[in-house]
């Protein structure tokens, strides 16, 4: 079972390292609460983040799951819960 | 011979928008249009256009190649028919002047409805069924009128029409080497006459995660494969043009360990002359595969007879396909001698209160039963600078629900 920790880390990371490629992002410019749009994030951005990281975290993500979700703290509790689910389903 | 793609041709009207100017007056980024979506300019089609005229209008320079007797199978791929019980083949059957032995019929699956009629096709066109006559395959589809804002600048409409036989000089295939996958998704839906709808992120992953199930079924089928050496070039569906460019660097992660700077050198040598017509016309739906095969074949200079090329096909809802196919032996004179940039470039440029006044005269005929499209009315200025005297098919009248159509 993944902990929302370890999730925090691998989505700080890609989110870190898409928007430093296309933008002048810079980690001191990560805030949790933000949404993508006002970072600077894309939709094709935030794909690339959200598939980036449910790889390193061996995560399958509904894409029906990702309508709606603007901030990097909902993108978090979204990808915990797909997670939650799928350990309390045996995988 | 080989089964494949005997003759092919793009039809993509004559009028077209600067799909910048467009994305930014609805208040996005010019920079992301034009650097991350990739896209130049999107075909505009007028009211006097239907997918039935854009189907003929690809088809026709096509019975210079081929007897029109010969064809035994026509198929149409379309996620914009134009009636629920008539299919669009009906029409094209006719005004092409095709045998009345010709079996057709209509088929839909968002984008992937023109690579399933071309596998239809093929599996038809190796069967005894086909009896040495050829199978017409023709892609055709428009942008609804009333699509979302966020798809305006990103819309289009085109047809590519192939001639599918065992006599492949084009492109040829074996239909065995694909792997395909499958997954409901409400990602990109047309719910009414009206509606094309979806949200951008939910598509944008659905589809990658078609891309990664395709592939891994192709590996399975194949056995061992090396993206990079086993293919000359890879084709991607494109929605939009930068769909390409995601897609190459989400399946080159995958695969190997690369930085961003070596995944775009990758793309600019083996994907982005694929993508020049699309950055052009915009949505082509189905026929996105076939325009960046024509795109390949007109622009990139390292390509020759025998190269294999890879396509991935995706249409929303949703299904994908991976395959191979090869070069054919007169792929490159066939393809420049159609002079497709030419034909790009003389289209018409049309300002953004002509984009509106056109898109609202598309709304407006919706369903109607009787309506004059607009050779006589206010499109008239359209079809006399574009279109008179060109002998393309027009729509010339609506009469209880009859369409009736005209040379140009």
């Amino acid at each position: 079972m993944l902990s929302k920790e370890q999730i925090q880390t691998v989505v700080k990371k890609y989110v870190i390292e898409t928007l430093a490629e296309v933008t002048e992002f810079q980690e001191a410019d990560y805030r949790t609460t933000a949404s993508l749009e006002d970072l600077g994030a894309s939709s094709l951005d935030v794909v690339e983040i959200v598939s980036r990281s449910t790889r390193d975290l061996k995560l399958k993500v509904p894409p029906a799951k990702l309508a709606g979700i603007k901030s990097i703290d909902e993108l978090i509790e979204t990808l915990y819960q797909v997670a939650s689910a799928t350990s309390t389903s045996g995988g | 011979m080989p089964l494949g793609i005997e003759a092919i041709n793009l039809y993509a009207g004559r009028l077209y928008a600067d799909a910048v100017e467009i994305a930014v007056r609805r208040g996005k980024d010019a920079n992301v249009i034009s650097q991350q979506v990739m896209i130049h300019q999107r075909s505009v089609i007028p009211p006097f256009e239907d997918v039935v005229t854009l189907a003929v209008n690809a088809a026709q320079p096509l019975f210079k190649h081929i007897d029109p007797m010969d064809i035994g199978l026509l198929i149409v791929g379309t996620e914009s028919g134009l009636d629920f019980g008539k299919p669009i083949t009906t029409w094209v059957q006719r005004l092409c002047e095709l045998s009345p032995q010709c079996r057709n019929f209509e088929v839909k699956h968002a984008c992937y409805s023109g690579t399933a009629a071309f596998k239809i096709a093929g599996l038809w066109a190796t069967s005894p069924l086909a009896s040495g006559k050829k199978a017409l395959v023709i892609s055709t589809d428009i942008t609804r009128p009333d699509a979302e804002l966020d798809f305006e600048a990103v819309g289009g409409g085109c047809a590519v029409a192939m001639v599918i036989g065992m006599e492949a000089r084009i492109f040829t295939l074996d239909l065995q080497e694909a792997g395909y996958w499958t997954q409901e998704v409400a990602d990109v839906y047309r719910p009414t006459a009206h509606h094309e709808i979806g949200d951008a992120q939910t598509s944008l992953l659905a589809y990658l995660q078609a891309l990664e199930g395709v592939y891994s079924h192709y590996q399975k089928v194949i056995g061992q494969v090396d993206y990079d050496i086993d293919f000359k070039k890879h084709i991607y569906h494109a929605p939009f043009p930068g769909m390409a460019h995601l897609a190459h660097r989400h399946l080159l992660r995958q695969l190997m360990d690369i930085t961003r700077e070596e995944t775009n050198r990758h793309f600019a040598s083996k994907v982005a002359d694929g993508i020049r017509f699309n950055q052009r016309i915009g949505a082509a739906y189905g026929a996105s595969n076939f325009i960046s095969l024509l795109s390949l074949l007109h622009y990139a200079d390292d390509l020759q007879a025998g190269d294999p090329v890879s396509l991935f096909a995706y249409g929303s809802g949703s299904s994908g396909e991976f395959y191979r196919g090869v070069i054919g032996p007169d792929a490159v004179r066939f393809v420049r001698s159609l002079a497709l940039d030419l034909q790009l470039e003389d289209r018409l440029k049309i300002t953004l209160e002509d984009f509106d006044l056109l898109q609202e005269l598309q709304r407006r005929f919706i369903e109607q039963s009787d309506y004059s499209p607009g050779i006589t009315n206010a499109a008239k200025v359209w079809f006399m600078a574009a279109y008179h005297g060109r002998k393309l098919l027009v729509l010339d009248q609506v009469e209880r629900y009859r369409r009736h159509y005209v040379w140009s």
